[in-house]
């Protein structure tokens, strides 16, 4: 009898095959969590999705354990991975709406991504406003009711008061300025933001009296914020920073993974933008060109902030929350799941903080393309810290 | 809203969902009837006649999509705002509809913070997409 030879054991392809099973498995256990199994007016396709799932049960074994030796320490994880989508699957077909979150959650446990829970103070509403336009690049309108009644007495006066100069400001005697002064592209604003006080003629004595929206108003009204110094959003900085330094290894992730970029195109309900393999090569180039240029990701893709934004205050400052080293694009999918599995709980018995519950993705990942490593890019900042200091080092020594 | 969805249409990375079918709007409403959630304001019913969803910068506006991401009647149920008809979402804010005020609210999505109020879809529309200058 001829030998049956067993084909290697390739984690790539494993962890390709696994995702894609995930891509169609997931999004559905969402929805059901929500609300159940939605088929209203539709039985044609209940009955399509039901026994779709059923195909995919019945796969499970093949795609998850085939080729790989019970005595690899993998195994026992992925046959933990068959289990969990069995039950999710089950749960979905049964409509136990409250199981399937359970099942999530053993899901992102069992891909070794960290439950952790936390003491979270709440952000106040301008620390919210600052690390919003940072994140995006833009200062928003400010409502009538946020601007001080300084500023707006300020902007009905009729005579023409003394000129000032710009020298004449000192800004740190603005209470919020502290908090401006955290992110790089409003310290960027420092001079600009001095002449734009000179220029409305504000008594340099009574600027402590400008709250932080007043002074997002007056930069938004009277600065050129956007191009002079180019006030940049940290969602676009970082996203090319991730081109920059990991443009082959998203291409690779990209022409290994076309079944389920394709699949997160069609539940985004958006027209897949190529028809062919040729079509799909020059649609990737084309997102590698937009994340360089724009700084744009591919719609099924967001940004997602591994301290979330509502826990800023575990950073030493609140604009590390938008840093590179906090910042990771991630699959739309996988961010509803982690946000969804994530929980405030309220008040602690101290009523100042508040206790939550987060889903943290390991500190390096740039790149969230999956539940499994494999579908990770990570960064070193370490290292590239490092490098950075030792350079200004040597810079020191050389003179 | 017509003159925005067709500056909308040019603008870059912006996906504008094609229109759902007549059908599937009288759906939607009776879904939002038979989960006791808000009914949709006029002014976003026109604009969900000329399309079913918009993505653009990392925000979304949810159309209806009964077995795929975004849909209205979905992120309502498994996010409920109490009282209120979640309509949107970006990286940190919610959009929705007040029907207590009559008011479109963009809303913190980590506390649930009232930040703004708009009585105009268009203008909560593009607060949510970050678009200024259309």
């Amino acid at each position: 009898m001829a030998k049956i030879k067993r084909k290697n054991f390739d984690p790539q392809t494993h962890a390709i095959n696994k995702e894609y099973l995930y891509i169609r498995i997931l999004p559905l256990a969402l929805q059901t969590m929500s609300h159940g199994f939605r088929y209203q007016g539709n039985e044609e396709q209940y009955y399509a999705e039901y026994n779709r799932l059923e195909k995919i049960k019945s796969s499970l074994k093949d795609i998850l354990l085939s080729g790989i030796p019970s005595h690899m320490p993998s195994y026992q994880r992925h046959l933990a991975t068959k289990a969990i989508l069995e039950k999710t699957i089950l749960d979905i077909c049964c409509n136990n709406r409250k199981e399937i979150k359970n099942d999530l959650l053993n899901l992102v446990l069992n891909e070794n991504m960290a439950a952790v829970e936390k003491y979270q103070i709440p952000l106040q509403r301008e620390e919210k406003m600052l690390i919003r336009s940072d994140f995006d690049g833009n200062i928003y309108p400010q409502e009538n009711e946020s601007l001080s009644p300084f500023y707006k007495k300020l902007q009905k006066r009729k005579n023409t008061p003394k000129k000032y100069y710009p020298q004449s400001y000192n800004l740190e005697e603005i209470p919020v300025w502290e908090s401006f002064a955290q992110f790089r592209n409003f310290r960027k604003l420092e001079e600009p933001l001095k002449e734009a006080l000179a220029q409305m003629r504000v008594p340099p004595k009574s600027i402590k009296k400008l709250n932080a929206f007043d002074l997002a108003d007056i930069i938004r009204s009277k600065v050129n914020y956007r191009e002079n110094p180019h006030f940049e959003s940290s969602r676009a900085r970082f996203i090319k920073f991730f081109i920059a330094n990991h443009e082959d290894e998203y291409r690779q992730y990209m022409l290994s993974n076309q079944p389920l970029i394709s699949e997160a195109f069609r539940q985004k309900n958006i027209l897949l933008p190529y028809n062919s393999p040729e079509t799909y090569v020059k649609y990737i180039e084309k997102t590698v060109k937009d994340m360089k240029t724009k700084g744009n990701v591919p719609q099924i893709f967001t940004i997602h902030h591994k301290i979330d934004v509502q826990d800023g205050r575990q950073k030493k400052n609140l604009a590390e929350v938008n840093n590179k080293p906090n910042l990771c694009i991630i699959l739309d999918t996988y961010h509803t799941i982690i946000h969804t599995l994530s929980k405030n709980y309220g008040n602690s018995e101290h009523n100042f903080y508040n206790l939550a519950k987060r889903i943290e993705i390991p500190a390096d990942t740039v790149f969230f393309g999956g539940l499994s490593k494999e579908m990770q890019i990570t960064h070193n900042f370490a290292e590239q810290n490092t490098n950075r200091l030792s350079k200004q080092a040597d810079g020191g020594r050389n003179g | 809203m017509a003159d925005f969805l067709s500056f909308l249409k040019d603008y870059p990375d912006a996906v504008i969902i094609p229109v759902a079918k007549k059908e599937c709007l009288l759906a939607c409403g009776q879904e939002l009837y038979k989960n006791k959630l808000p009914m949709l304001p006029e002014s976003y019913i026109e604009l969900l006649k000329s399309c079913n969803g918009i993505i653009c910068n990392g925000g979304t506006i949810f159309g209806f999509h009964p077995t795929k991401a975004d849909d209205l009647v979905s992120e309502n149920l498994y996010a409920p705002l109490s009282g209120k008809l979640c309509l949107g979402r970006n990286d940190f804010d919610t959009l929705a509809w007040n029907p207590q005020n009559q008011k479109y609210e963009i809303i913190d999505n980590s506390d649930e913070e009232v930040l703004r109020e708009y009585t105009s879809a268009e203008l909560a529309v593009k607060h949510i997409l970050k678009i200024e200058n259309a």
